[in-house]
């Protein structure tokens, strides 16, 4: 069968800073296919207005700022998605968990200036992690932190919820081809135009900074999203020392985890499941990390141990294209 | 207030004839060149507003842009007719420099802290072996 694509159909893109990330939208409409797009930029600016840890006046800063003093009435998709956050926090018995922030900040590794911290500095900030400390209200939709010292940071899945607002947007305007791309958290509406499937890469972890992909995935309606030491990590110590200090922390001991993998990819059919997921994983390890996708419906995810060995999840290794024989899949 | 009259002789008007037929000419020449070969650009952009561009051409000599986004920092962008890269930069986390050299219209190179996007603009190749990566 042929894809059809409507005369006058046409490739539109958009690309910008937000979410302290990078964003890119590709979309297949006709004339009105700008105005489309700044819609779609229009929801991801009202979410990362809401959910930025960064801007001061954001409902999540607000959230901190009166940690241990008063709850919090805050928008449908702020209370949404810190909602989704706890339900993974309680999936992964607290492996994932909003409230790391204060151990964040601390380290700083995408700040400006990034410090390694001495462990007593990372014991009296861990006082403050643990997602019971949050205190939601269903019906006022007010959130609230118990402790004073306390912060959260939806660094670990907004991206993820944006990316399928965007896809939302889109779809509610009649695209039926799109590709989104949210600091490597990629959603694709539909196939490409031509009916096949899109081709998304999976990035090499060692390629030092270049674009370069290890692995192809064809996907048509889903999401793929990969995490892992190579995103973010404190340059100038790796340089002297050779040690990454990265950005994925575990809550458990404060520090950058390390379960012995360098980068996890899930595949799912919406991107706040899998940008949540891969982070799960990531410091989880390859074998809790796979076993709890294998439990679920319609996940995939493959993780990548730091002897560029692969690991799938069941019957993921079938559709995954291997591309760089430095990697290989194991059974 | 005098106006001085103009007066043109034959012979001058046809110099300033030839001048414009061959001005036309090079722009003409340009444009089929421009057409024939896969014609692309660089675009600078800080933080979405475009701060620089230049078409690039066989032949054309490397360029070498700075571009200042506040505060003293900046990046140095090296174009050249087979690639661009950033070559420097004072940001902290140096991903940019880091991100090697882009060749194909559609890529692009990112500096986060600096929100900087350096990007090839053209007719893109047909089929790309992916659409995106998942980074």
């Amino acid at each position: 069968l042929q894809g059809c694509t409507k005369a006058g159909v046409k490739e539109y893109k958009k690309d910008l800073f937000a979410l302290n990330t990078w964003v890119n939208i590709r979309i297949y409409a006709g004339k009105e296919g700008p105005e489309i797009l700044d819609k779609a930029v229009g929801r991801i600016q009202e979410i990362e207005n809401r959910m930025s840890v960064t801007i001061q006046d954001s409902e999540v800063s607000l959230i901190n700022s009166n940690a241990g003093k008063q709850p919090m009435r805050v928008h449908d998709d702020t209370f949404e998605v810190i909602e989704k956050a706890l339900e993974y926090s309680s999936l992964s018995n607290g492996v994932f968990d909003i409230t790391i922030y204060p151990i964040v900040k601390l380290w700083g590794i995408t700040s400006e200036h990034p410090k390694v911290p001495t462990d007593a500095e990372i014991q009296e900030k861990l006082r403050f992690v643990g997602y019971g400390n949050v205190i939601l209200n269903k019906e006022n939709k007010t959130v609230y932190l118990q402790k004073e010292g306390m912060g959260i940071d939806l660094g670990a899945i907004a991206k993820g919820y944006a990316a399928d607002e965007v896809a939302r947007v889109l779809k509610e305007e009649g695209v039926a081809h799109a590709l989104i791309n949210m600091g490597g958290n990629v959603v694709a509406i539909g196939g490409k135009p031509n009916g096949q499937p899109w081709r998304i890469g999976i990035q090499d972890p060692r390629s030092d900074g270049v674009q370069r992909h290890i692995a192809v995935v064809e996907v048509m309606d889903g999401s793929v999203v990969s995490s892992g030491d190579y995103e973010r990590y404190n340059v100038e110590v790796y340089r002297k020392t050779g040690k990454r200090y990265h950005h994925i922390f575990d809550p458990s001991t404060g520090y950058p985890a390390s379960s012995g993998l360098m980068a996890t990819t899930v595949v799912a059919p919406y991107s706040i499941d899998a940008d949540a997921l891969s982070t799960i994983i990531f410091v989880m390890g390859p074998e809790k990390g796979l076993e709890l996708v294998n439990q679920m419906e319609g996940v995939d995810a493959m993780v990548i141990t730091l002897e560029k060995k692969i690991y799938t999840s069941q019957g993921f290794e079938k559709k995954l294209f291997v591309t760089d024989e430095e990697y290989e899949v194991q059974p | 207030m005098k106006v001085k009259k103009i007066s043109i002789k034959a012979g001058d008007l046809l110099v300033y004839l030839f001048a414009v037929v061959l001005v036309m000419a090079g722009f003409l020449g340009v444009y089929v060149m421009g057409a024939k070969s896969d014609s692309s650009s660089v675009v600078v952009e800080v933080d979405g507003r475009e701060v620089y561009s230049t078409r690039i051409y066989d032949g054309m000599k490397p360029v070498e842009f700075r571009v200042d986004v506040g505060d003293g920092r900046h990046n140095i962008v090296l174009i050249t007719y087979e690639e661009v890269r950033i070559k420097q930069a004072d940001c902290p986390d140096q991903l940019c420099v880091k991100w090697g050299a882009i060749r194909y219209p559609g890529q692009a190179i990112i500096c986060l802290p600096h929100r900087v996007v350096v990007k090839i603009i053209g007719r893109q190749e047909e089929s790309p072996e992916v659409d995106d990566i998942a980074s």
